[in-house]
């Protein structure tokens, strides 16, 4: 199946290595991957905090570069989030809706067009897994806590599959990291008490490993590790997945 | 223009579009859960209920279940029972004083035990129409308002027990 | 007193910033953490209270109910006023606060009452009814125990359920014991509401009126709607000579049946019961008494008229939204400026005043638990949004927002101009993380968060390295 990777803004800058996994892996699944996706930023920073004039020309770029494609692969749920829900109201063409209906998630193309493949890999840890508020409740890629729903979804069928993974079980299960994107710098003591105390359930659960399909959390919740001096390793699904079925 | 003119003007003016009314819901509850589950949530809710046994008369439940010298004992007859809730339906129609219901200190609720309806959805159905004033009444009077420890007995009543009259 | 500390809506403060009010309250990390587990705690309740295998179908009708009634308020509104009239209750009508006001201190001073005693009511709050009658010489009350805690303590309520969440039982024990001798330091539950009950029993059988809220107006009976745990209403509406019910226009329903989806989404979405201990439906005043209702609009009209905004008028004050938010949990109901706080006040305060609430929209990381938790699914995150968008569109985002956009977009747009910026900062990076003096001045890291390490190449650098990419 041919696929363009569509890597978000700050992955290609900040956490490449995501992007690169998510290329490996794909490729392992059979894919042949397209890396001509050109346009650098879906718009999402500037739309989720209502500056809609300033996303266009970056939503509208975006819509371009996903025209030639059947199908888009982002390692990122709050960028699909985006682009599937905000995206055809900001390119409010043909464009528009195409990008929307192209675009996937990683783990959503994983279980959806590609058919949920059997991943063969081993990955013998304790894994706390953290969707992403934008994939649990925008994409609902998971079940949610206020649905009375169980930690559910392609994200979660794909680390069970791996043998050895044990996912953690949480006293807050889905509650937000506090990333928001501008809320990160807009409240920052907010931000940073809430990605504390989602840092403290995983300690308080022995996780060994924290993984997201959010590369925007990851980097916010690392950076409260870090400075705390956690042992926690923090992994992107792809990273994860590709390191397991290597 | 007066108030009442200017406001449902300004509704009117807002022009919401027609919308359909809620659709019926569907639950699952058993007949012969109706009075296990009442009696089991009522308890939940810090009240007592009891089948009058042959042998028993509400006085001598009574004896038993409040302390002997009880003040502002007040009993009354229900019309029915909802078992999602463990709620009593009184209609002020059958006490003498509106007033008596809440003022108690002790709330002894009577109840046909045929008189149990599943939910609220069938509850409302049974409110007698006309009825000037009715309460639901599940349990005591209670608060959590102090750091969430829940306090049986707040401004009403402090003890509810409901005593189900058999079929 | 330790609760000084959360005082922020008092007159002699300056109104402070959420960002600035939420910096405030985790200042004290150990008591924002006490704060947090507490409304945790009622989140909790509120799940286990709700798993029926029905809960999204009565959702479902709970928001079906509400969206009807909105679209025949006007009708409905006629109908009850038609049937409460006919069956003796007097139906007032006021376009604004100062209107019901006023006509609340006419109702009092015309039958003399000196001694008002009030079970609680958002709507009186949001209207200021009780310095308006204590300037006019009348004593208020306030007999939900929450309520006559913060009253005593000369606050506003933090919660729209539970007000004074933010309180701890030994300095409740410390404001009793000043304001009514009870004996220093007896801080249980029990006795403290003991004390409570003796003393507010008193004042709701010997007030000379009952003002209370409503939580549904029922067109198809005439009929007010009161639920309480307390039983405080009750007291004081059945014993009162003057019993007044002020109730926002929103909240009439049509029919009964309406009432029992009400009744059951309404105590398992705010405490986690099935139902409160007491739900009155009344319809007519008892012999010898009179019963008003005020039916107040104050913008209700208004936000009806906002069809993007409107389904905010479903809103049953349950405060499920304020229990599950992350943000209300760590920062405190006083942060948001505004009677009603929380994810429904962030919605509701910016159209009162767009300018001085326009940190609220962005006090949420769209995190979406709000609208999952709604019995009325109003969703909250999508009107966030359009707030966010309308303050852009006035020019009223917070500051520094406007011009860091104005200079991403573009940015964001070209892939030359975006990799030229982004090699920059990967370079600067490293500085940034090595300055300390920095790490005080930089939002990301002031609060304890380090920059993230930079990596030699991005992606498309990578790529174009090793051949990937042409």
């Amino acid at each position: 199946m041919r696929v363009a990777l569509a890597v978000p803004c700050y992955v290609d800058q900040l956490r490449p290595q995501a992007a690169r996994a998510t290329l490996t892996l794909l490729e392992r699944l059979g894919c042949t991957v397209s890396l001509a996706f050109d346009a650098p930023c879906c718009g999402q920073p500037m739309s989720n905090a209502g500056a809609v004039a300033d996303a266009c020309a970056g939503a509208g770029a975006w819509a371009d570069s996903a025209q030639p494609f059947d199908h888009v692969v982002m390692p990122s749920g709050s960028c699909t989030h985006h682009v599937r829900h905000q995206l055809p109201r900001l390119v409010a063409d043909a464009r528009g809706t195409h990008a929307a209906r192209v675009t996937y998630e990683l783990c959503e193309f994983i279980a959806g067009p590609l058919g949920m493949p059997v991943l063969a890999g081993r990955f013998p840890q304790r894994v706390a897994m953290h969707l992403g508020c934008h994939a649990q409740r925008g994409l609902r890629a998971g079940g949610s806590s206020e649905l009375h729903q169980a930690p559910s979804g392609a994200m979660h069928a794909l680390l069970s599959g791996l043998e050895g993974l044990s996912i953690v079980p949480l006293t807050r299960a889905d509650e937000c990291c506090g990333f928001g994107g501008s809320f990160a710098v807009g409240e920052p003591e907010l931000s940073v008490a809430m990605g504390r105390s989602r840092l403290a359930d995983y300690t308080a659960h022995d996780a060994e490993v924290l993984v997201s399909s959010d590369p925007s959390c990851l980097l916010h919740l690392e950076g409260i590790a870090a400075h705390h001096g956690s042992r926690l390793r923090t992994l992107h699904i792809a990273e994860l997945l590709e390191e397991a079925t290597r | 223009m007066s108030a009442r003119d200017a406001i449902l003007t300004a509704i009117r003016a807002a022009q919401v579009p027609a919308s359909p009314p809620a659709s019926a819901v569907a639950r699952p509850i058993a007949e012969d859960d109706l009075l296990p589950q009442f009696l089991r949530v009522l308890s939940e809710v810090g009240g007592a209920g009891i089948v009058r046994g042959a042998h028993q008369t509400v006085a001598s439940i009574l004896a038993d279940a409040l302390p002997p010298d009880a003040e502002g004992v007040v009993i009354a007859r229900g019309r029915f029972g909802v078992a999602e809730n463990a709620a009593v339906y009184v209609d002020a129609a059958d006490i003498d004083a509106r007033a008596d219901i809440i003022r108690a200190e002790h709330l002894v609720l009577l109840l046909p035990v045929t008189a149990l309806v599943p939910t609220m959805h069938e509850a409302v159905r049974r409110m007698p129409d006309k009825s000037a004033c009715g309460w639901f009444l599940s349990g005591p009077s209670k608060t959590a308002d102090i750091e969430q420890a829940l306090v049986i007995g707040a401004q009403g009543a402090r003890t509810l027990h409901v005593i189900l009259e058999p079929a | 007193m330790l609760a000084d500390e959360h005082i922020l809506m008092s007159t002699s403060l300056p109104v402070l910033s959420h960002p600035d009010a939420a910096k405030a309250f985790l200042h004290d990390g150990e008591r924002a953490a006490w704060h947090d587990d507490a409304l945790w705690y009622v989140r909790s309740k509120r799940d286990r209270a709700t798993d029926l295998p029905e809960w999204e179908a009565l959702r479902e009708a709970a928001s079906a109910l509400k969206a009807h009634a909105m679209s025949r308020l006007a009708e409905l509104l006629e109908a009850f006023e038609q049937r409460a009239t006919a069956s003796g209750i007097v139906v007032h009508w006021a376009r604004d606060a100062a209107e019901h006001n006023r006509i609340v201190l006419d109702i009092l001073r015309s039958t003399g009452v000196k001694r008002v005693a009030k079970s609680k009511s958002m709507l009186t709050e949001e209207c200021g009814l009780n310095p308006c009658l204590e300037a006019a010489g009348i004593e208020v009350v306030d007999t939900d125990l929450g309520e006559r805690i913060v009253q005593l303590a000369h606050q506003p309520p933090s919660h729209i359920v539970i007000p004074a969440i933010h309180w701890k039982k030994e300095e409740i024990a410390q404001l009793f014991h000043t304001a009514m001798g009870t004996p220093a330091g007896e801080s249980s539950p029990d006795a403290l509401a003991g004390v409570a009950r003796v003393h507010l029993r008193d004042a709701l059988l010997h007030a000379d009126a009952a003002i209370t809220g409503a939580n549904a107006l029922v067109a198809e009976t005439g009929g007010v709607v009161v639920c309480t745990n307390e039983g405080n209403a009750d007291l004081g509406m059945h014993s009162a000579p003057v019993h007044i019910a002020c109730v926002g226009i929103e909240k009439i329903i049509a029919t009964r049946d309406d009432l029992g989806v009400l009744l059951r989404v309404l105590a398992r979405s705010a405490t986690g019961q099935p139902v409160t201990a007491y739900t009155t439906h009344v319809t007519a005043p008892r012999a010898g008494s009179a019963m008003h209702v005020v039916l107040v609009d104050n913008g209700r009209s208004a936000r009806l008229a906002d069809a993007e905004m409107r389904s905010a008028l479903h809103c049953i004050r349950c405060g499920a939204c304020l229990n599950t938010c992350p943000i209300y949990r760590r920062s405190g109901g006083y942060s948001y400026n505004h009677v009603i706080p929380g994810p429904i006040g962030a919605i509701l305060a910016p159209a009162v005043n767009l300018d001085a609430h326009r940190t609220l929209p962005f006090a949420s990381t769209l995190c979406g638990s709000c609208g999952d938790v709604c019995p009325v699914k109003i969703d909250i995150p999508a009107q966030l949004v359009t707030w966010r968008e309308r303050s852009a569109a006035a020019g009223m985002l917070p500051a520094g927002y406007a011009t860091l956009f104005k200079r991403l977009g573009p940015l964001l747009a070209s892939r030359t101009r975006f990799n030229r910026a982004g090699a920059w900062a990967r370079r600067l990076l490293p500085v940034l993380r090595a300055l300390s003096f920095l790490r005080r001045l930089n939002p990301w890291t002031r609060p304890g968060r380090d920059l993230p390490v930079a990596p030699a190449e991005s992606f498309r650098e990578w790529a174009k390295r090793t051949g990937r990419l042409s």
